[in-house]
């Protein structure tokens, strides 16, 4: 299949990309394993001296913080690069050669952009998921990490689709600022249950923007707490990922690329 | 069915862009920001055009003109407003992704290589998203590195070469997939006179060897005149010129120069006749301007023969700079 293997070609190439100074790439794995293992002891360390959470015990905090780190390593191995390099793209005229391509423009700017940074954040999920489930004594079932998965795609189907959105309006209005920052700091907010937050935005966290899919849906269905409901989140990502196609195919019949 | 033998057919394309007018400083900078005065700029105004197979067909014009919008066009990266666009029987915007696996595009100004890697990790990938068959890839790159001399280059991050080896290297990327048709935008612009003469040697050459049509633009009109007998001069979004080179030439340029040199002291030239004029004069030699309606050259060329001690006499045809130049104040 010619994209999957585009992909792996690209991924290749960025690895190879990142290897060509290798000072720079030996850092930048310790550096980046330091600052997210720091995350999850941060989050301990608030929990010891506070109350908490209600109704969520130390345990069940730190299984949502391990999905949530999951999940959003692979949003930032994916997405994070582009926000500042579609944008420079953009302004510059070098976005042109992403239409030159015989290849989905969005799977191009996405493959080509992969940063492998976030890599050692997605064994860290990983492994605090595990223990966390050890640590509960939680049987975890086939069907449940099945269902778990599908969840953990339609969560990164909801990443895509805000990625597609954001990259439409960078451009077209070429110069955003921070509007990147904007949308992880609005992903935050998913990582923690989503009941310690009133009503209204409860509400807007489970049926408008789905944030429930990054950390708090997955988590339930682990600990066997599977609901109807959660299949609500992921008709609201189908809703957005098709605004999100028609916006981007739309944006690029506007494109007018820069002068010369 | 008789074959089309127009690899580019363009009918009454037009081209308009909305953008807004600023003027300078910070109040109206201010302004800006709650209401801005749009205005429609008129890029490309109902161009037609036709490129046969197999051409390497110049396209000039002066900064602004529209040539990179057409090229824009062309290669799919903009749509159009209105108008017709067919390029290798296909509507570049539709299809896209089987259309631009024919095409192949280089800009002179904007790369498209990865800086960091080799020029061949470029390849490789290219190689991918383009279904280049083993052999046919291997085959190609070699044939194309050769022409080029390139065997160390291609091996070096991009990032380390110079711009003309860049250059060649955005070529070859162009041209592995073997397309049928390949756009050059300003392909020679910031490089030495031996870097363009090798460019202009490869595309003679893969245009020989592989039939490859090329569309060109440029402000280098040594380009034009070693590439192309064709040529397309656009101004102000309009085509002002489609045809060949020589008959541009001839129709815009209606006088030709004649330099003189004598053997012998000459002070006076007597009376000159309407439709000769001299351009410049010393008593060894004189510049004269020729008006071809008026005169025949071998004419003026006898009398100038007969009747002064002539040391060399040089007939010089018009600068393509000056055939250019009026062209465009059209």
């Amino acid at each position: 299949m010619k994209i999957l293997d585009f992909f792996v070609e690209s991924i290749k190439l960025r690895i190879q990309e990142q290897m060509m100074y290798k000072l720079n790439f030996i850092i930048m794995m310790i550096t980046l394993l330091s600052f997210n293992l720091i995350l999850p002891f941060v989050t301990i360390l608030i929990y010891m001296k506070s109350n908490g959470f209600p109704g969520w015990d130390f345990n069940q905090i730190l299984l949502f913080q391990g999905v949530f780190i999951l999940i959003n390593s692979i949003d930032l191995m994916f997405f994070q690069r582009v926000d500042w390099s579609l944008s420079h793209d953009v302004r510059s005229g070098a976005f042109d050669r992403y239409l030159l391509y015989p290849v989905n423009t969005l799977a191009y700017i996405t493959f080509t952009n992969f940063g492998l940074e976030h890599i050692a954040d997605l064994f860290l999920g990983i492994g605090i998921i595990i223990y966390s489930l050890i640590k509960m004594q939680v049987t975890v079932t086939l069907a449940n990490v099945m269902l778990f998965l599908g969840f953990i795609v339609i969560a990164l189907f909801f990443s895509l689709s805000l990625a597609v959105i954001k990259n439409s309006i960078i451009i077209r209005v070429v110069r955003i600022g921070r509007l990147g920052e904007f949308v992880r700091t609005l992903k935050n907010f998913g990582e923690y249950p989503v009941n310690i937050y009133n009503s209204f935005l409860s509400s807007i966290f489970r049926y408008i923007i789905p944030l429930t899919l990054l950390a708090y849906i997955p988590s339930m269905i682990l600990l066997n707490n599977m609901s109807e409901k959660f299949y609500i989140a992921a008709l609201v990502v189908f809703i957005i990922s098709i605004f999100a196609i028609f916006f981007w195919k739309n944006t690029l019949k506007r494109y007018n690329s820069a002068g010369g | 069915m008789v074959k089309n033998t127009n690899i580019i057919e363009v009918k009454n394309l037009v081209k308009h862009f909305e953008t807004f007018k600023k003027e300078e400083g910070l109040f109206s900078s201010l302004k800006s920001l709650v209401k801005r005065e749009y205005v429609t700029v008129k890029a490309l105004d109902g161009i037609i055009f036709n490129v046969k197979r197999g051409e390497i067909r110049g396209f000039i014009g002066p900064n602004g003109a529209g040539k990179s919008t057409t090229i824009k066009i062309l290669s799919g990266i903009l749509y159009n407003t209105s108008g017709e666009v067919k390029v290798n029987n296909y509507r570049p915007w539709h299809d896209r992704e089987k259309y631009v696996k024919r095409i192949g595009v280089v800009f002179g100004q904007k790369q498209q290589l990865w800086l960091d890697l080799p020029a061949l990790d470029t390849f490789h990938l290219n190689k991918t998203l383009y279904e280049i068959p083993d052999k046919v890839y291997e085959k190609n790159l070699r044939y194309f590195v050769k022409l080029f001399e390139l065997e160390e280059i291609v091996r070096r991050p991009v990032r380390q070469l110079s711009l003309g080896e860049k250059m060649k290297c955005e070529l070859i990327s162009s041209l592995l997939h073997e397309p049928d048709i390949v756009f050059l935008d300003e392909p020679t612009i910031g490089l030495d006179i031996f870097s363009k003469e090798k460019i202009r040697a490869f595309i003679k050459q893969v245009n020989k060897d592989k039939g490859i049509t090329f569309l060109l633009t440029t402000h280098d009109l040594d380009d034009i005149e070693n590439l192309c007998e064709n040529i397309l001069i656009i101004n102000k979004g309009k085509i002002v010129f489609d045809g060949k080179l020589s008959k541009l030439k001839d129709e815009v340029l209606k006088t030709k120069t004649i330099d003189v040199k004598f053997k012998e002291k000459v002070k006076d030239y007597g009376i000159v006749p309407d439709g000769i004029k001299i351009v410049s004069q010393t008593e060894w030699d004189v510049r004269l301007e020729v008006d071809r309606g008026k005169h025949e050259i071998e004419r003026v060329l006898n009398h100038i023969i007969q009747n002064y001690p002539i040391k060399d006499i040089n007939v010089a045809n018009p600068e393509i700079e000056e055939v250019i130049k009026r062209i465009y104040q059209k």
